[in-house]
Order: structure tokens, then C-alpha cells, then sequence
């Protein structure tokens, strides 16, 4: 179904791509089971770990916008984030030789009477002062549970402002109880960008690429690697600033590095657009930079200087992955990210010559909103050996039973607050937390020896799991990892 | 009515209530609400706290119902139960804190009942109503602590004259509370007090169980921890004083004689361990005269924190440093009782050296009462304040940056660097905070 535009709010991704958090078995049988339009439901579990808000995924892309600010219709503690997406902001600013400026984010504080006589007073009253203050481009309303449930009229707010705040107020619709699937608070702020900001093309720029990613760390070598096929990348949309965001509707081609995150947006600029949408495997590993690079060569005509790019990466490197690849022979790990890049590390992890005995996926969907499965994850059930795999929001106590069970030389995470567990076991972890780690040929080489590096010197860990007590009872132990996921209704 | 906030310091009373449990050892929080609230305040606190990071059951680890809109509709009182059954045999603890959010709150989940049907079999369960809504961090710790005071301290105990239990910490709120505390039970110990703390990595469970022993509670605070301890002597007939967070000779002197007169300890040993700690202090601080004096390191003070170490640091660079505060901004949210108790305890600075003092909970408002302020002072080189040290949080380097000052952050959150054991109570937290005050000044060259 298209991505509707019309709506306010994008509908969560278990409604609209069948997401699901809950499910144990095999790599190759989810594949087959959510294959041409069949479906699986989703599992349930009786004992469950916190997992991740939507609001703060909402708010980590839109809070580094650098001349927007957001007003967070919330209880105090809602903002309490803020503290890390300030972070983010802090040394983005730095990389980038920008002064060291806070992030531009006011909460209005709802209390006990505003849950009873609603929130809508003090939330004309942020964004008036968020207009006064920060002067910003564009202000984006962020949800919340307390203001979703007491259902304050925030369309109706902003209306009536649109005289004394001259610029695009937006909703995000946001609340933590609408999904369990973290990744809908990304599509929510898309929609609002999509809906609030971008503008009906003036011009094509038949060299702009619309780059979707969260930190951007790897601005430089992207920008070099384009420019040697003639395009220019656009990084969206963290560190971009209102005007820039306004006019990918002009790009090329849009392009991502996390096809969790890129699908909503990508796929709205190609159906509203006409902009191609790069629908390939993520661009990690040699396998993975080819594809999608042929993949946006193929969207703007370049085919035959994107065979030459590749052809030159892979000579400078692969005498060094075949290096790595030797000493790295053999060894075991576990695999825990989200979507995007637990099925994007499969294949990442075979070409660095690891055996991977497990993945777990912190959510799953069955299909992307232009209607196809995962690529990377047919590509990983195309191998010949199947592995386990399981969906779980970030469950720890299921990844924790599994690594105590299969004791592997690895772990390989994704999302922060996973890889202190495997460590505190033990273990040693190899948190991937740039997005664009393993990104192309030098990064997969980069991340090979990284690798390397962690498993030369495993002192930290083991030393500490002698000292240390992980939460859970003997009994978890002997457990089946998936004793609290509710069986499929047959 | 209550204002909007610019990025707020804490995190809210689920968060605070959060916290308080996963500073104690083998407790573990169920938190009774939507998916992220665990994980986001959890993370902010523990992140903000100067990098603490994850303990026993906590982080991404922390058992949660993690409901959504069907609950809403619904109501969420046996997946609560459900909740609660699986997690007394998956985790391995000695106390239960069922803690709500928001939307548990406002759907109105009679979650007491809940909890009551596992207490009546003999688990150790506890129960708070949290709601995010009704106040922050500080607020949640509050009612985490009456329920651990009226649900699960044992009664009836017998007293104990020479042991006293230490309140008025909120885990994060106060980044070193971890040091503070294990400097104040150091201190106490000197004098043969044994002193309670709960909330460090050394505690035991026992101590806390046991906690009605005490014949005094210290609330180190004059408005945080200040319900629970009156719960506490209503529970338990414990009586409490409120004493400011002692930093420094001065202040640390001043509490450790109110105290030992409080507990009757003999003179000689009260006298002794003051000229010991004060020594160790003026003997480190003596050879740093040479550095402070000839490069003239005297500073106007801006001080900008919670309620605790607004008035603790303010009284800290005046009575001991020679500096000069000037302003100073309490940034939790209060109540108008609260902030007179503030105020009167500020008020105990002589007037030449008290600061301007503002409740502001926002950044950027702070930032306005303290440039309208010096828009007053008649100096013609319209530097009325140079030079000024600011300190405070890491949200508040823009405004030391704005006035050309020097930086160093104390509070909430600070993200900058690491903490780990450091403190600054007491005669050596003195000396560890000119150290890093007047490192600051020196880590230019």
C-alpha cells in the first residue's frame, strides 16, 4: 500500500509492514514463512525487558536538525533523553567545527492537573517560546503517552498559532504505547518532514544523493567515493539544516545506510517524487558496497563508472581482507541489532570468515513499504546452512541465556545497552554503534582488524566476569532462552 | 500554573523511584508501564550521571510490562501479575519494586491490589504509584522511599544509639552520591557512629531491612528525602535532622559537631578527628597557596545545580576558597515551601558574600535572569564580574562560554567526563574540588 501523505501521522510498522518483536526459530523458516504475501503473526511474551521509546527515536533525528526546534508535549521525564541526543549533538557540532550549542528542545512539563483538564495551554505557551527563543525554521510537536491518551487537540493548537508563529509547526505523533516497534518513532519523523518541510521540486539536481542515515560519521569518505562518480551526497537527516531538507524532493537518487530506517522515507520520496530508491542490501561489506552502489549507479546512469569505483576499492583491499579473513578463521559469534543490521552483518561477518551460531533481530519486517522482504535477509537465508534466529525487542534475558549457552568468542551488537551483558558473561563485544562501521571496502577491512584487535587482548572481560553477577536466577539458566514467548497459534 | 522546560536536568518520578532501586543491592524494579519509559529514564540518568552505567537489573535489563494502547483500553492489572509472577523466578533478588508510569496512572491500574495478592503469599514485593506526571526524579525517589519505609523495614526493631541511616540522595541527581556517601559513613565512623548509606555498591540488604535500628536519620537536604524521613519517625519513631551536604573544613566541621553533640560523643575524640581531617587537608592545600596567590585566582562564582549543591558549593567558595559568588540558580522543580527552605538555608551566608538566588528550571532562562542582573551593576568597563567561574551542569557551558569564564560542571547531567568514586563531602571533598577547580584554570597551558 502507498505511503499516504495525506494523513497526520504515519500508521507503526506493525500495521503497516507486519512488524513483529516476538518470534524463535530459523533464519531460513521466517524467510519462507514471510514470503509473497503470507504472513506470521506475532509472539507475545510473558515475562519482558524494557525496550526503547518511539519518542526518542523521533527526537534523535529531529533534535540535530540544526535550525528546527522541538517542542516535547510531555511530562518532564519524557526529555530525559535529551541528555544523550545532546551528546550526540555536542561532539557532531565538534567533527564539524561547530561552537558548542545545546540542542534547541523545550518540554512543556505536564503535571497531574494537566493529565485532568489537558495540556494544550502550556503547550501553546512552548511553542511561542520556542518561536521567541530559538527563532528556528521550523518547529516539530513531539507526543507524548500522557498527552495521546488525555487527547489534546495539538493540530488545534497549531492552527491557532498559524498567525503569531510565521513558520511550518509540525506534529509528530510519537507515543510510546502506540507501538513496540522503536523504529515507528523514525517513520514518524519522516512523515514530518515529508508532510511539514519538503517542497515539490523546483529543479532536478541530477547529481544530489539523498544520503539516509543518524551520525554521519563517514561524511568525508562517502563524499570522496561520490565524487569520483560525479554525485554529491546529501546526509539526512541529522545535521541537516531546514533549507537543505527542504529540497530532496530535486535529488537523484535516494540512498541509505540502514534499510530499517530508510524504508518509510525512500520509499514516500519515490512515490511522491519519482526519486529512485536504492532497494538493495546495505552497503556494508564488499558484497553489500557493490550492490548498492551498482544500485544507485544503475538509478542515475552511471553503471559503467560505478563498475570501474568498484573495481579500484576492491584492488586496494582485497589483498588484506584475504589476510584477515586467515586469522579471524574460526571463530564463533552471536549476532544481536536491529533489523537492518542483523541480516546486513550476516553477510558481513561470512566475508570476514566468522561463524556466526545465532542472530537475534530486535524487531522484524515481513516486508518494506514498497512491498518487498528484506533483500539482505533473502541473501542470508540463500546460504546453504541455516542458523537460528530470533526476534525480540532488545530482550535481554533471551540473549543472555543464549550466549551462556553457546559461550561464543563473540558478540556482535547494535542499539546501545546490549554489549555490557555478553561482557559482564565474559564475552568479548564488538558493539557497532557508528552505522557506518564495516561501511564499503575500507570499512569492512578497518572493521576486520578491529576485531582483531578486540579479541588480541581479552583481559577486561574476563577479569571481570570472575568479579561480577549477572540478575538472573540459576533456574533462568537451565531455560529454554524462549520459555516466556508465547507459542504461534497453529 | 507550572511552566514549560528547556531540556530538563532529571528525569521523572518513575525515573527517580528507577534509580533509587538500582542503587540497591539485590533490588530490582518491575516498572508497570509502555516499553520505553524504563529504558529512556534509566539511560538518561545513567548517562547524565557522569557515565554510571548499568549495576545488577537494571539498563536495558530491567523487567518491564511494557504496555501499550490495548492496555489503555483494557486496563493492565493481569499482565502486571503476570509480570510479576515471571520475574520472581528469572531474577534473582531479595526485594520486588513494582513501579507505574504515566499511562498505568492515568488508566488508573489498581496495582496495589495486584502486588497485595503476592504480599499475602509471603513475596517480597513492594508498590509505588510513580506516574512520570507527577513530579521529577526527586519526587519519585520520595515515594519509592516511603514504600520501602512502610512496606518493607522491618518494625518494632530495637535502637541502636550509635547508628544513624543517611537520606536525601537521588542517585544521579547528586552524580556522587556514590563518594559522598562513603566519605560521610568514613567521617562518622571517626567518631564511632555507624552510619547507613544503602545506595552505594558496598551496602547490604540486611542494613536496609533493618534500617528502623537507627535512632537518627541524617536527611542531607532541606527538601529532598524530607517526606520519607517524616514517614520514617512516624513509622518507625526515628527522628531526623536536615543537614546541608558539608563540603569543605568549614562546613564539614560545623556538622560533624552538631552531630556528635546530637549522639554524645566524647569531646576528645570529636576534637581529634577534626584537627586530623583538617590537617590532611591544609597540609595539601598550603603548598598551593604559591599557584592560587601569585597568579591571583580569586573568581566570581555563578553556581548553578540542584538544591544540595547550590547552597553546599555557594558556602564552600566563600567560607573556605575567598571567592566571591555572585549568583546562583536552583534548577529543581519545588514547591513554594520548598523554596523557602532553600532560600533560609542560603540566607546563612553572611549578606557580602551571599549570591543572588533565582529558581529556574530553564537552561536558557538562567542564562537571561543572570545577564538582566548584570545589566544592573554600574561598572564602567561593563565587566562587573571578571573574572567568573560557572559552576554547574554540562548544559550550562554556553553560558560560561557567554561570559568568558571558567567551566567546571557538578551537576546533573554531566557528561564530560567520567565519575567513579569521587567525591566532594568532606574536608578531602573540599580538597578534591579545588583541585579540580583550579586544574581548570591551569589546563590551558
Amino acid at each position: 500500500m502507498p505511503i499516504n501523505l495525506d494523513i497526520s501521522e504515519a500508521p507503526i510498522r506493525e500495521a503497516r509492514l507486519g512488524a513483529i518483536t516476538g518470534y524463535a526459530g530459523t533464519l531460513k523458516d521466517l524467510v519462507a514463512r514471510t514470503r509473497c504475501g503470507s504472513t506470521i503473526s506475532n509472539c507475545e511474551r510473558s515475562f519482558s525487558q524494557t525496550s526503547s521509546c518511539s519518542s526518542g527515536c523521533a527526537q534523535t533525528l529531529l533534535a540535530n536538525i540544526v535550525d528546527a526546534a522541538i517542542v516535547n508535549h510531555a511530562p518532564v521525564g519524557c526529555a530525559g533523553d535529551t541528555v544523550y541526543h545532546n551528546i550526540a549533538n555536542h561532539y557532531g557540532r565538534f567533527y564539524r567545527q561547530q561552537d558548542n550549542r545545546n540542542i534547541q528542545l523545550i518540554n512543556t512539563n505536564m503535571e497531574e492537573s494537566d493529565t485532568v483538564f489537558g495540556g494544550t495551554e502550556k503547550l501553546r505557551a512552548g511553542i511561542l517560546e520556542a518561536w521567541r527563543r530559538f527563532r528556528p525554521k521550523a518547529i516539530f510537536v513531539t507526543t507524548s503517552c500522557a498527552s495521546g491518551i488525555i487527547g489534546d487537540d495539538i493540530k488545534g493548537v497549531i492552527s491557532e498559532l498559524k498567525d503569531e508563529v510565521p513558520i511550518p509547526v509540525i506534529p509528530v505523533s510519537c507515543e510510546g504505547f502506540r507501538s513496540k516497534v522503536w523504529a515507528s518513532g523514525f517513520d514518524a519523523a519522516f512523515h514530518a518532514v515529508l508532510t511539514g518541510i519538503v517542497k515539490p521540486p523546483r529543479q532536478r539536481q541530477p547529481s544530489l544523493v539523498n544520503m539516509i542515515n543518524f551520525r554521519g560519521s563517514a561524511r568525508a569518505y562517502i563524499t570522496r567515493l561520490f565524487g569520483r562518480i560525479g554525485l554529491e551526497p546529501r546526509f539526512i537527516i541529522p545535521f541537516a539544516t531546514v533549507e537543505e531538507l527542504e529540497t530532496i524532493s530535486e535529488a537523484a537518487v535516494t540512498a541509505t545506510v540502514c534499510t530499517t530506517l530508510g524504508s518509510y522515507m525512500g520509499t514516500a520520496l519515490e512515490e511522491q517524487y519519482g526519486i529512485p530508491y536504492v532497494k538493495t542490501i546495505p552497503p556494508h561489506g564488499f558484497a553489500g558496497i557493490e550492490a548498492w552502489l551498482r544500485g544507485i549507479g544503475a538509478a542515475v546512469g552511471k553503471e559503467v563508472e560505478v563498475e570501474q569505483l568498484i573495481a579500484e576499492e576492491r584492488a586496494a583491499t582485497q589483498a588484506e581482507l584475504d589476510e584477515i579473513r586467515g586469522r579471524l578463521k574460526g571463530t564463533r559469534a552471536v549476532v544481536g541489532m536491529g533489523p537492518s543490521y542483523a541480516q546486513s552483518y550476516l553477510g558481513v561477518l561470512d566475508e570476514l570468515g566468522i561463524k556466526v551460531l545465532h542472530a537475534a533481530s530486535w524487531h522484524y519486517d515481513q516486508h518494506y513499504d514498497y512491498g518487498d522482504q528484506p533483500p539482505a535477509i533473502l541473501r542470508a537465508a540463500a546460504r546453504e546452512q541455516d542458523i537460528t534466529f530470533s526476534v525480540g525487542d532488545q530482550q535481554l534475558f533471551e540473549i543472555t541465556n543464549t550466549l551462556s549457552r553457546l559461550k561464543p568468542d563473540l558478540y556482535f551488537s547494535r542499539h546501545p545497552g546490549s554489549s555490557v551483558w555478553a561482557a559482564k558473561l565474559g564475552i568479548t563485544a564488538v558493539p557497532v554503534i557508528d552505522e557506518y562501521t564495516a561501511f564499503g571496502h575500507r570499512g569492512l577491512v578497518n572493521f576486520g582488524w578491529r576485531i582483531i584487535d578486540a579479541l588480541t587482548n581479552r583481559n577486561f572481560v574476563n577479569k571481570l566476569a570472575e568479579r561480577v553477577r549477572l540478575p538472573y536466577s540459576d533456574w533462568w539458566y537451565g531455560q529454554d532462552s524462549y520459555t516466556f514467548l508465547e507459542q504461534e497459534a497453529v | 500554573m507550572s511552566t514549560h522546560i528547556e531540556r530538563p536536568r532529571y528525569q521523572c518520578a518513575l525515573g527517580g523511584a528507577l534509580v533509587t532501586i538500582n542503587s540497591i543491592e539485590r533490588a530490582v524494579a518491575i516498572v508497570h508501564s509502555a516499553p520505553g519509559c524504563a529504558a529512556s529514564a534509566d539511560g538518561a540518568a545513567t548517562v547524565g550521571g557522569g557515565y554510571w552505567g548499568t549495576t545488577l537489573t537494571d539498563g536495558r535489563a530491567t523487567p518491564s510490562t511494557n504496555i501499550l494502547e490495548r492496555e489503555v483500553i483494557f486496563g493492565g492489572e493481569d499482565r502486571l501479575a503476570e509480570q510479576i509472577a515471571a520475574t520472581l523466578e528469572v531474577v534473582d533478588a531479595d526485594v520486588y519494586a513494582v513501579i507505574t508510569g504515566c499511562m498505568t496512572d492515568i488508566i488508573g491500574d489498581d496495582v496495589r491490589a495486584v502486588v497485595g495478592e503476592f504480599r499475602k503469599h509471603g513475596k517480597p514485593v513492594i508498590v509505588a504509584e510513580t506516574g512520570g506526571f507527577k513530579g521529577d526524579s526527586t519526587v519519585g525517589a520520595d515515594f519509592i522511599w516511603e514504600a520501602i519505609i512502610t512496606q518493607f523495614v522491618e518494625k518494632g526493631l530495637e535502637k541502636d544509639p550509635k547508628l544513624v541511616n543517611l537520606f536525601g540522595f537521588v542517585p544521579a541527581q547528586d552524580v556522587f552520591w556514590r563518594g559522598n556517601l562513603l566519605e560521610i559513613k568514613r567521617l562518622l565512623g571517626l567518631l564511632g557512629i555507624k552510619a547507613n548509606t544503602f545506595l552505594t555498591p558496598f551496602d547490604d540488604l540486611k542494613d536496609l531491612k533493618e534500617a528502623s535500628r537507627a535512632s537518627l536519620n541524617i536527611v542531607f537536604s532541606d527538601v529532598h528525602g524530607v517526606k520519607p524521613a517524616e514517614v520514617f519517625e512516624f513509622t518507625h519513631g526515628t527522628p531526623f535532622v536536615s543537614e546541608p551536604l558539608p563540603i569543605g573544613p568549614t562546613a564539614t566541621e560545623e556538622f560533624l559537631r552538631r552531630i556528635a553533640a546530637q549522639l554524645k560523643v566524647d569531646d576528645e575524640t570529636l576534637e581529634r578527628v577534626i584537627a586530623d581531617e583538617k590537617a590532611y587537608y591544609y597540609r595539601f592545600i598550603n603548598p598551593l597557596t604559591d599557584l592560587f596567590t601569585d597568579q591571583d585566582f580569586q573568581r566570581f562564582g555563578v553556581v548553578i545545580g540542584n538544591a544540595n549543591y547550590t547552597f553546599a558549593v555557594n558556602r564552600f567558595i566563600a567560607d573556605d576558597l575567598g571567592w566571591i559568588p555572585y549568583f546562583t540558580a536552583v534548577t529543581d522543580l519545588l514547591n513554594e515551601e520548598q523554596k523557602q527552605a532553600v532560600a533560609k538555608r542560603l540566607e546563612t551566608i553572611p549578606a557580602d558574600l551571599r549570591p543572588k538566588l533565582i529558581f529556574e528550571a530553564d537552561t536558557d532562562r538562567i542564562t537571561e535572569r543572570l545577564n538582566e542582573q548584570l545589566a544592573q551593576e554600574d561598572d564602567p568597563y561593563g565587566t562587573p564580574i571578571s573574572p567568573a567561574f560557572v559552576i554547574g551542569s554540562n548544559l550550562d557551558r554556553p553560558l560560561a562560554a557567554g561570559l568568558k569564564a571558567a567551566f567546571w560542571g557538578v551537576s546533573y547531567p554531566i557528561t564530560n567526563r567520567i565519575v567513579t568514586d569521587q567525591f566532594y563531602a568532606g574536608f578531602r571533598g573540599g580538597l578534591h574540588l579545588v583541585t579540580e577547580l583550579i586544574s581548570v584554570l591551569v589546563s590551558n597551558r
